[in-house]
């Protein structure tokens, strides 16, 4: 089994991805909302003030998807979420990670 | 990245001889630009003033980092002075400053920005090392409290 870990960044996606896994038959995600740390460092944090312009593209909050599934699946997640949002070709629309996961409590497949 | 490789005994200046946060700021610089003539006075006076209008960089715990992006600056500059009396700056904290570091980042150098801001205002999270800069009493003293203690967190 593996945990994938979506970074989404461009969060007008997120509808049709969502939809797109249910198609594939992913089992179930948790949305996270979440902020990206340049957000934070340049709004949070005083000193780092002076930097909200450089960072001014960035989108003041982000998704963060997680989903536990087959491995077998893996590939088929990476495939829709190429297809919805182009992450591989334009860099900062999203990012994915899976890892592996030792033992599951509370899951059923 | 070393505070002390870009400490500079000619910049530091203890006391303070002024006693606005603008005059500050103008006292600092131009400490900076005896050693360094090439840098443009105004010029940077002006970008200083803008950040602050973004957001005090008056830190809280008697510690002011006024800071800005330069174009065309070949090397970040830093210099260093102590009022011992404090100066009113609308610290986030409420407290007065006695702590100044104004610094110039070459404006294309954001990672490098990040690293020494970050390093920095770390450093002075540590009360103790404060409180050693609050008894300086010239640039050695200085220049040795800053050694010591990013030897101690930065090996």
């Amino acid at each position: 089994m593996k945990l994938v870990i979506i970074f989404l960044n461009q969060i007008e996606y997120l509808d049709d991805l969502l939809a797109a896994f249910l198609e594939i038959g992913v089992p179930g995600a948790t949305v996270l909302d979440s902020v990206g740390m340049w957000h934070v460092i340049s709004y949070d944090i005083p000193i780092f003030a002076g930097l909200r312009d450089a960072f001014a593209g960035s989108s003041p909050t982000n998704k963060t998807i997680l989903i536990v599934t087959q491995e077998d699946q893996i590939d088929q997640i990476d495939e829709v979420l190429q297809d919805i949002t182009g992450y591989l070709d334009e860099t900062g629309i999203a990012k994915m990670v899976s890892l592996p996961i030792d033992k599951l409590f509370g899951f059923k497949f | 990245m070393r505070i002390t490789d870009y400490l500079n005994k000619e910049c530091i200046k203890i006391p303070l001889s002024k006693t606005t946060k603008k005059e500050i700021i103008e006292e600092l610089l131009e400490l900076i630009q005896s050693v360094n003539p090439e840098i443009d006075k105004e010029k940077a006076f002006q970008c200083l003033i803008e950040r602050e209008k973004v957001e005090t960089t008056a830190i809280g715990d008697y510690v002011a980092i006024p800071h800005a992006r330069i174009k065309n600056l070949a090397k970040i500059y830093l210099a260093f002075g102590l009022s011992e009396n404090g100066i009113d700056c609308h610290s986030i904290d409420g407290e007065c400053v006695k702590l100044f570091f104004l610094i110039l980042f070459p404006e294309e150098e954001i990672s490098t920005q990040l690293k020494f801001l970050a390093r920095i205002s770390r450093l002075l999270k540590d009360k103790n090392l404060r409180t050693k800069l609050f008894k300086c009493k010239d640039h050695e003293n200085v220049i040795a409290a800053f050694k010591q203690y990013e030897e101690h967190h930065f090996q």
